[in-house]
Protein backbone atom coordinates (compact mmCIF):
# COMPACT_ATOMS: atom_id res chain seq x y z
CA UNK A 1 0.00 0.00 0.00
CA UNK A 2 1.33 3.86 -0.72
CA UNK A 3 3.04 5.02 2.16
CA UNK A 4 1.85 8.88 2.23
CA UNK A 5 3.76 11.72 4.75
CA UNK A 6 0.15 12.14 6.64
CA UNK A 7 -1.62 8.94 6.85
CA UNK A 8 -5.41 9.37 7.17
CA UNK A 9 -5.74 8.55 10.36
CA UNK A 10 -4.04 11.84 10.74
CA UNK A 11 -6.01 13.73 8.27
CA UNK A 12 -9.36 12.55 10.20
CA UNK A 13 -8.39 14.18 13.59
CA UNK A 14 -7.49 17.38 11.75
CA UNK A 15 -10.29 17.38 9.93
CA UNK A 16 -12.51 16.45 13.21
CA UNK A 17 -11.04 19.52 14.28
CA UNK A 18 -12.68 21.50 11.84
CA UNK A 19 -9.39 21.92 8.73
CA UNK A 20 -11.10 21.47 5.62
CA UNK A 21 -7.87 21.43 3.54
CA UNK A 22 -7.20 17.98 5.52
CA UNK A 23 -10.54 16.52 4.20
CA UNK A 24 -9.45 17.99 0.43
CA UNK A 25 -6.35 16.16 1.16
CA UNK A 26 -8.07 12.70 1.71
CA UNK A 27 -11.01 13.55 -0.86
CA UNK A 28 -7.83 14.00 -3.99
CA UNK A 29 -6.44 10.78 -2.69
CA UNK A 30 -8.88 8.29 -2.81
CA UNK A 31 -11.46 9.96 -5.06
CA UNK A 32 -10.31 7.65 -8.26
CA UNK A 33 -10.47 4.50 -6.67
CA UNK A 34 -14.47 5.17 -4.67
CA UNK A 35 -15.34 6.41 -8.56
CA UNK A 36 -13.48 3.62 -10.08
CA UNK A 37 -15.42 1.06 -7.81
CA UNK A 38 -18.67 2.11 -8.13
CA UNK A 39 -18.40 2.73 -11.85
CA UNK A 40 -17.26 -0.67 -11.87
CA UNK A 41 -20.51 -1.98 -10.40
CA UNK A 42 -22.97 0.97 -11.87
CA UNK A 43 -21.53 0.89 -15.14
CA UNK A 44 -22.88 4.50 -15.86
CA UNK A 45 -20.24 7.67 -15.48
CA UNK A 46 -23.29 10.34 -13.95
CA UNK A 47 -24.79 7.79 -12.01
CA UNK A 48 -21.03 7.17 -10.56
CA UNK A 49 -20.70 10.92 -9.71
CA UNK A 50 -24.06 11.12 -8.06
CA UNK A 51 -23.26 8.29 -6.22
CA UNK A 52 -19.88 9.33 -5.37
CA UNK A 53 -21.32 12.19 -3.95
CA UNK A 54 -23.73 10.08 -1.96
CA UNK A 55 -20.76 8.24 -0.70
CA UNK A 56 -18.62 11.24 0.38
CA UNK A 57 -21.92 13.07 2.03
CA UNK A 58 -22.63 10.52 4.38
CA UNK A 59 -18.58 9.72 5.32
CA UNK A 60 -18.36 13.94 5.91
CA UNK A 61 -21.64 13.40 8.30
CA UNK A 62 -20.25 10.36 10.40
CA UNK A 63 -16.96 11.92 10.88
CA UNK A 64 -18.64 15.78 11.76
CA UNK A 65 -20.85 14.01 14.22
CA UNK A 66 -18.54 11.79 15.74
CA UNK A 67 -19.31 8.31 14.82
CA UNK A 68 -16.65 7.60 12.49
CA UNK A 69 -14.81 5.27 14.73
CA UNK A 70 -12.64 2.79 11.73
CA UNK A 71 -9.21 4.82 12.67
CA UNK A 72 -6.51 3.94 9.96
CA UNK A 73 -8.85 2.38 8.17
CA UNK A 74 -10.74 5.22 5.77
CA UNK A 75 -9.90 3.49 3.10
CA UNK A 76 -11.83 0.16 3.23
CA UNK A 77 -14.61 2.09 5.47
CA UNK A 78 -15.76 4.62 2.61
CA UNK A 79 -15.18 1.86 -0.10
CA UNK A 80 -17.77 -0.30 1.52
CA UNK A 81 -19.73 2.54 1.47
CA UNK A 82 -19.57 3.53 -2.03
CA UNK A 83 -20.05 -0.59 -2.58
CA UNK A 84 -22.90 -1.08 -1.01
CA UNK A 85 -24.71 2.18 -2.53
CA UNK A 86 -23.78 1.19 -5.60
CA UNK A 87 -24.97 -2.50 -4.82
CA UNK A 88 -28.57 -0.82 -3.82
CA UNK A 89 -28.50 1.25 -7.18
CA UNK A 90 -27.94 -1.87 -9.32
CA UNK A 91 -30.55 -3.51 -7.40
CA UNK A 92 -33.48 -0.87 -7.97
CA UNK A 93 -32.20 -0.73 -11.30
CA UNK A 94 -33.22 -4.41 -12.05
CA UNK A 95 -36.46 -4.22 -10.09
CA UNK A 96 -37.32 -0.98 -12.07
CA UNK A 97 -35.90 -2.01 -15.94
CA UNK A 98 -34.55 0.87 -17.60
CA UNK A 99 -32.91 0.82 -21.23
CA UNK A 100 -29.41 -0.38 -20.56
CA UNK A 101 -27.01 0.05 -23.40
CA UNK A 102 -25.13 -3.15 -23.66
CA UNK A 103 -21.55 -1.49 -24.25
CA UNK A 104 -21.15 1.10 -21.90
CA UNK A 105 -17.86 2.16 -23.84
CA UNK A 106 -19.37 5.71 -24.74
CA UNK A 107 -18.49 6.76 -21.61
CA UNK A 108 -15.52 5.30 -21.06
CA UNK A 109 -13.05 8.00 -22.28
CA UNK A 110 -12.97 10.50 -20.17
CA UNK A 111 -9.63 9.35 -18.87
CA UNK A 112 -6.96 11.98 -19.31
CA UNK A 113 -3.68 11.49 -21.10
CA UNK A 114 -2.27 14.63 -22.00
CA UNK A 115 1.21 13.60 -23.34
CA UNK A 116 0.28 10.35 -25.02
CA UNK A 117 0.30 9.72 -28.97
CA UNK A 118 -3.08 8.98 -29.99
CA UNK A 119 -2.88 6.23 -31.47
CA UNK A 120 -1.30 4.75 -28.43
CA UNK A 121 -4.32 7.00 -26.86
CA UNK A 122 -6.76 4.66 -28.39
CA UNK A 123 -5.05 1.18 -28.05
CA UNK A 124 -5.22 2.28 -24.49
CA UNK A 125 -8.63 2.84 -24.20
CA UNK A 126 -9.63 0.31 -26.55
CA UNK A 127 -7.86 -2.39 -23.92
CA UNK A 128 -9.47 -0.80 -20.99
CA UNK A 129 -12.89 -0.97 -22.20
CA UNK A 130 -11.79 -4.55 -22.82
CA UNK A 131 -10.99 -5.07 -19.58
CA UNK A 132 -13.79 -3.36 -18.23
CA UNK A 133 -16.28 -5.56 -20.05
CA UNK A 134 -14.68 -8.90 -19.24
CA UNK A 135 -14.52 -7.79 -15.06
CA UNK A 136 -18.22 -8.11 -15.61
CA UNK A 137 -18.68 -11.07 -17.11
CA UNK A 138 -16.35 -12.48 -14.11
CA UNK A 139 -18.44 -14.85 -12.14
CA UNK A 140 -20.03 -12.51 -9.24
CA UNK A 141 -17.78 -13.87 -6.47
CA UNK A 142 -14.71 -13.47 -8.04
CA UNK A 143 -15.56 -9.88 -9.41
CA UNK A 144 -15.89 -8.91 -5.80
CA UNK A 145 -13.08 -10.33 -4.47
CA UNK A 146 -10.90 -8.41 -7.09
CA UNK A 147 -12.88 -5.53 -6.75
CA UNK A 148 -12.63 -5.32 -3.17
CA UNK A 149 -8.54 -5.83 -2.78
CA UNK A 150 -7.74 -4.01 -5.98
CA UNK A 151 -9.76 -0.99 -5.96
CA UNK A 152 -11.10 -0.81 -2.14
CA UNK A 153 -8.09 -2.13 -0.85
CA UNK A 154 -8.86 -4.37 1.18
CA UNK A 155 -6.60 -7.00 2.66
CA UNK A 156 -7.31 -10.20 1.78
CA UNK A 157 -7.74 -11.07 5.53
CA UNK A 158 -10.88 -8.50 5.44
CA UNK A 159 -12.42 -9.60 2.28
CA UNK A 160 -12.73 -13.11 3.76
CA UNK A 161 -13.75 -11.42 7.30
CA UNK A 162 -16.41 -9.74 5.36
CA UNK A 163 -17.53 -11.75 2.89
CA UNK A 164 -17.98 -15.11 5.41
CA UNK A 165 -15.36 -17.29 3.77
CA UNK A 166 -11.52 -18.03 4.56
CA UNK A 167 -8.50 -16.55 3.29
CA UNK A 168 -7.68 -19.21 1.12
CA UNK A 169 -11.07 -19.07 -0.38
CA UNK A 170 -10.31 -15.00 -0.63
CA UNK A 171 -7.26 -15.79 -2.56
CA UNK A 172 -8.42 -18.30 -4.66
CA UNK A 173 -10.87 -16.44 -5.94
CA UNK A 174 -8.54 -13.67 -6.41
CA UNK A 175 -6.39 -15.77 -8.58
CA UNK A 176 -9.20 -17.38 -10.58
CA UNK A 177 -10.25 -13.77 -11.00
CA UNK A 178 -7.15 -12.95 -12.27
CA UNK A 179 -6.23 -16.11 -14.74
CA UNK A 180 -9.67 -15.97 -15.86
CA UNK A 181 -9.40 -12.04 -17.18
CA UNK A 182 -5.46 -13.07 -18.38
CA UNK A 183 -7.01 -15.88 -20.78
CA UNK A 184 -9.77 -13.89 -22.12
CA UNK A 185 -7.50 -11.14 -22.64
CA UNK A 186 -4.81 -13.41 -24.81
CA UNK A 187 -8.41 -14.57 -26.23
CA UNK A 188 -9.53 -10.92 -26.87
CA UNK A 189 -6.49 -9.83 -28.05
CA UNK A 190 -5.54 -12.75 -30.72
CA UNK A 191 -9.22 -12.04 -31.96
CA UNK A 192 -8.28 -8.00 -32.21
CA UNK A 193 -5.85 -8.82 -34.17
CA UNK A 194 -7.25 -11.00 -36.46
CA UNK A 195 -10.34 -8.68 -37.05
CA UNK A 196 -7.44 -5.53 -38.03
CA UNK A 197 -5.36 -7.86 -40.23
CA UNK A 198 -8.50 -8.65 -42.33
CA UNK A 199 -9.63 -5.09 -42.40
CA UNK A 200 -6.61 -4.28 -44.06
CA UNK A 201 -6.33 -6.78 -45.86
CA UNK A 202 -10.17 -5.91 -47.54
CA UNK A 203 -8.14 -2.63 -48.14
CA UNK A 204 -6.45 -2.08 -51.54
CA UNK B 1 1.14 -25.42 -15.09
CA UNK B 2 0.90 -22.91 -12.12
CA UNK B 3 0.46 -24.20 -9.12
CA UNK B 4 -2.29 -23.24 -6.69
CA UNK B 5 0.38 -22.32 -3.81
CA UNK B 6 2.78 -19.98 -5.82
CA UNK B 7 -0.13 -18.14 -7.60
CA UNK B 8 -1.08 -17.52 -3.96
CA UNK B 9 2.69 -16.03 -3.11
CA UNK B 10 2.88 -14.29 -6.20
CA UNK B 11 -1.00 -12.58 -4.99
CA UNK B 12 0.10 -11.78 -1.70
CA UNK B 13 3.73 -10.52 -2.79
CA UNK B 14 1.72 -8.34 -5.21
CA UNK B 15 -0.44 -6.81 -3.00
CA UNK B 16 2.05 -6.57 -0.35
CA UNK B 17 0.46 -8.82 1.90
CA UNK B 18 4.00 -10.70 3.16
CA UNK B 19 6.09 -10.14 5.62
CA UNK B 20 9.82 -9.05 5.71
CA UNK B 21 11.07 -13.11 5.62
CA UNK B 22 8.06 -14.05 3.33
CA UNK B 23 9.26 -10.79 0.94
CA UNK B 24 13.00 -12.15 1.31
CA UNK B 25 11.87 -16.12 0.34
CA UNK B 26 9.93 -14.82 -3.04
CA UNK B 27 12.45 -12.72 -4.04
CA UNK B 28 15.18 -15.28 -4.40
CA UNK B 29 12.65 -18.06 -5.86
CA UNK B 30 11.78 -15.00 -8.40
CA UNK B 31 16.05 -15.05 -9.34
CA UNK B 32 16.07 -18.64 -10.02
CA UNK B 33 12.89 -20.46 -11.15
CA UNK B 34 12.00 -19.09 -14.91
CA UNK B 35 8.45 -20.69 -14.66
CA UNK B 36 7.83 -18.52 -11.61
CA UNK B 37 9.04 -15.52 -13.19
CA UNK B 38 6.78 -16.24 -16.11
CA UNK B 39 3.98 -16.43 -13.91
CA UNK B 40 4.96 -13.56 -11.98
CA UNK B 41 5.65 -11.03 -14.68
CA UNK B 42 2.74 -12.26 -16.62
CA UNK B 43 0.27 -11.26 -13.00
CA UNK B 44 2.10 -8.58 -12.89
CA UNK B 45 1.31 -6.75 -15.95
CA UNK B 46 -2.01 -7.36 -15.55
CA UNK B 47 -1.93 -5.75 -12.11
CA UNK B 48 -0.72 -2.60 -14.32
CA UNK B 49 -3.33 -2.70 -16.55
CA UNK B 50 -6.44 -3.14 -13.59
CA UNK B 51 -4.46 0.12 -12.19
CA UNK B 52 -5.29 1.52 -15.39
CA UNK B 53 -8.65 1.36 -15.67
CA UNK B 54 -8.83 3.42 -12.65
CA UNK B 55 -11.02 6.73 -13.49
CA UNK B 56 -11.40 10.18 -12.40
CA UNK B 57 -14.49 11.95 -11.39
CA UNK B 58 -14.87 15.41 -12.77
CA UNK B 59 -13.55 18.73 -11.27
CA UNK B 60 -17.60 19.46 -10.55
CA UNK B 61 -18.64 16.47 -8.18
CA UNK B 62 -15.09 17.28 -6.51
CA UNK B 63 -16.28 20.80 -5.72
CA UNK B 64 -19.23 19.96 -5.05
CA UNK B 65 -18.33 17.64 -2.30
CA UNK B 66 -15.66 20.17 -1.36
CA UNK B 67 -18.69 22.90 -0.82
CA UNK B 68 -21.03 20.29 0.93
CA UNK B 69 -18.59 19.81 3.73
CA UNK B 70 -17.85 23.38 4.23
CA UNK B 71 -21.56 24.35 4.42
CA UNK B 72 -22.16 20.78 6.78
CA UNK B 73 -23.13 22.65 10.11
CA UNK B 74 -23.18 19.91 12.81
CA UNK B 75 -25.37 22.03 14.67
CA UNK B 76 -28.34 22.17 12.89
CA UNK B 77 -27.90 18.13 11.87
CA UNK B 78 -28.39 17.33 15.55
CA UNK B 79 -30.99 19.07 15.92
Amino acid sequence: MRKYKISDCELITKYKSGDEKAFETLLMRHKNKIYTTIFLIVKDAYVAEDLLQDTFIKAIKTIKTGRYNEEGKFLPWISRIAHNMAIDYFRKQKRYPTIVMEDGSNVFNTLEFAEEAVESLQIKSETHARLRQLIQKLPEAQKEVLMMRHYMQMSFQEIAEVTGVSINTALGRMRYALINLRKQMNQSNSNFTYDHKNLSNRNP
Amino acid sequence: MTTKISATEILKYLYKEVSEEEKRKFEEKLKNDAQFQEEFYSFLHLKKELDGLEKAPSEKSIQKILDFSKSFDLKKSIK
